[in-house]
């Protein structure tokens, strides 16, 4: 069973698991956090419970994790009383990163300490790790005066890595770069945006929730988990 | 140049600041209340470049060889509580924020601690899995939203604490009978239960290289709720050094370390506090405040920073 952490009112992730095959998924979302059922101890690892689509499902059943969502928004708690959301938000996001870090099944992606797909970096970081896998970047400059005139909009192009695959623009070099940025920070989904400056682009940012709406998203993911399956 | 970052009410940060003064380092006191009058500019090329202004005074980024933070939620300010979300005074804040927190993660500078070292702290569970490798014993934990599952844990282990599983409102309260009838509100949110473990309770800040222990003697469930009696002590020598690994991994060079230490002289590790409010526990002689400070005016001349 392949785990969607999501939420159900994301048009993207509802397009995903209709698009992937049926029976195989599940969408986990805040309701679920919020029923009766979920077991985990730590001194019984691998034989946690936990509740997806409404229903138990225990660990050994668990193929593989995309998650979708960076935190529990406190927005989405609509059945928990208006002044507890901040914090049952908090604790379902601490919990959640907990157990999806424990869990040992393939992930898209692994959560951190401080999101529940991949580092939570800022562009800023984002833009040194770059730099560091040896792509031309743009720049990064934050503030809190009001900024100037960036100059005319420039063309930007988006890779997305999905393990093995790609999508979006097809030039090889972008692709090779985004992979080694992927690669460096130890990520199998990623998006990247380039800028067109001169003859050559130019990393400018990414990130663990690109956008997955594009055709061959769901195939693309669906290729990553039977592939590691197999492996 | 050190930058404190915080209130001068903050306990910590005031001792820290009296103790580079006494000691005529060059330092910056960026007071959180004067955040309006704050500005800061940064460009990472990636090298980072980038001005600090407060008020008339302008101090370069590269310059700040040490950063000591201690910021407080601005929301709760008296002159921005009352404010909209979407006023520009709380826009300015929590850009000032988000650009300060980021540098942070990112200056060549010595920071205590770098936000995105402290974040293992924002999931407990999370964090154990971390003190565990790092060859301490942790609690025997059950998160669960099933009332039954809770009562079993509790029928195990006879005695049992609950305690949040964020950083957020962290108590540690004794699960009774007096419980039972709020047993059926666990489905609306995971909750975490450990069992309890009997001992003395030590609390322990790394600094640096220095390991600084005090015995704590309490009979509260949570000795910071309670009343508590502190003494300092000396850690075995191998307690101590895995006190030390276990805050040079998690990449904190100040660390509050919550230990027991059981009847059967085992040492269980509750958690590691990556902002501690050491000042409770300070040492007569301000040894904690000392060291802190020498950490700070040592990075000036810190060889793997150059």
């Amino acid at each position: 069973m392949l785990l969607v952490v999501g939420s159900r009112v994301d048009p993207v992730a509802c397009r995903l698991i209709r698009e992937l095959p049926e029976g195989s998924v599940a969408l986990l979302t805040c309701l679920d956090l919020s029923s009766s059922g979920w077991r985990v101890s730590s001194n019984e690892a691998d034989s946690s419970v936990c509740v997806a689509d409404g229903c138990l499902l225990e660990e050994r059943e668990i193929d593989g994790v995309l998650t979708l969502l960076p935190c529990v928004f406190e927005q989405e708690l609509v059945h928990i009383h208006r002044r507890e959301r901040g914090y049952v938000a908090a604790e379902m996001t601490a919990f959640l990163k907990f157990w999806l870090s424990g869990l040992r099944c393939p992930k898209l992606n692994a959560p951190s300490a401080t999101c529940l797909s991949g580092p939570g970096w800022r562009s800023e970081r984002w833009v040194t790790a770059a730099a560091e896998a040896g792509l031309p970047v743009k720049p990064v400059r934050r503030g809190t005066r009001p900024s100037g005139s960036q100059g005319g909009a420039q063309r930007k192009v988006a890779v997305t890595v999905v393990g093995e695959n790609y999508l979006g623009d097809g030039r090889p070099e972008l692709r090779r770069r985004a992979r080694s940025l992927a690669s460096g920070a130890g990520l199998d989904l990623l998006g990247v945006e380039f800028e067109e400056e001169g003859d050559d682009y130019l990393f400018c940012a990414a990130s663990t929730f690109p956008d997955l709406a594009e055709a061959g998203a769901a195939d693309a993911i669906w290729s990553y988990f039977t592939a590691k399956e197999t492996s | 140049m050190i930058l404190l970052w915080g209130l001068p009410q903050d306990a910590p940060l005031r001792l820290v600041r009296d103790a580079l003064v006494q000691r005529g380092a060059t330092f910056v006191f960026l007071n959180q209340a004067d955040l309006l009058e704050t500005h800061v500019e940064v460009e990472y090329t990636p090298s980072i470049t980038g001005v600090l202004s407060i008020g008339d005074c302008e101090y370069g980024l590269e310059d700040i060889g040490a950063m000591y933070l201690r910021p407080y939620d601005f929301r709760e300010f008296p002159q921005l509580a009352h404010l909209d979300a979407n006023s520009w005074q709380w826009r300015h804040a929590l850009a000032i924020e988000d650009v300060l927190w980021g540098f942070a993660d990112l200056a060549e500078a010595l920071v205590v601690n770098r936000p995105s070292a402290m974040r293992s702290n924002s999931s407990k569970p999370y964090q154990c899995h971390l003190i565990e490798a790092h060859g301490f014993k942790v609690p025997e934990t059950l998160i669960t939203t099933d009332a039954s599952a809770a009562r079993l844990f509790r029928d195990q282990h006879r005695q049992v604490v609950y305690k949040s599983i964020s950083d957020q409102r962290s108590i540690v309260n004794r699960l009774s009978d007096e419980h039972e009838s709020r047993m059926a509100n666990l489905r609306w949110c995971p909750t975490q239960f450990q069992c309890w473990v009997p001992g003395v309770d030590h609390r322990v800040h790394v600094v640096g290289e220095q390991v600084l222990a005090v015995r704590v003697l309490s009979n509260a469930d949570d000795y910071r709720y309670g009343i508590a009696r502190m003494e300092p002590c000396q850690l075995p020598d191998d307690v101590a050094a895995r006190c030390l690994s276990m805050a040079r991994g998690l990449g904190l060079p100040l660390a509050g370390l919550d230990l027991r230490r059981t009847p059967e002289g085992e040492w269980v590790c509750f958690e590691v506090n990556p902002s501690p409010a050491y000042s409770c526990y300070e040492f007569p002689d301000r040894r904690i405040t000392f060291e802190v400070a020498e950490l700070l005016m040592r990075s000036k001349t810190d060889p793997a920073r150059a």
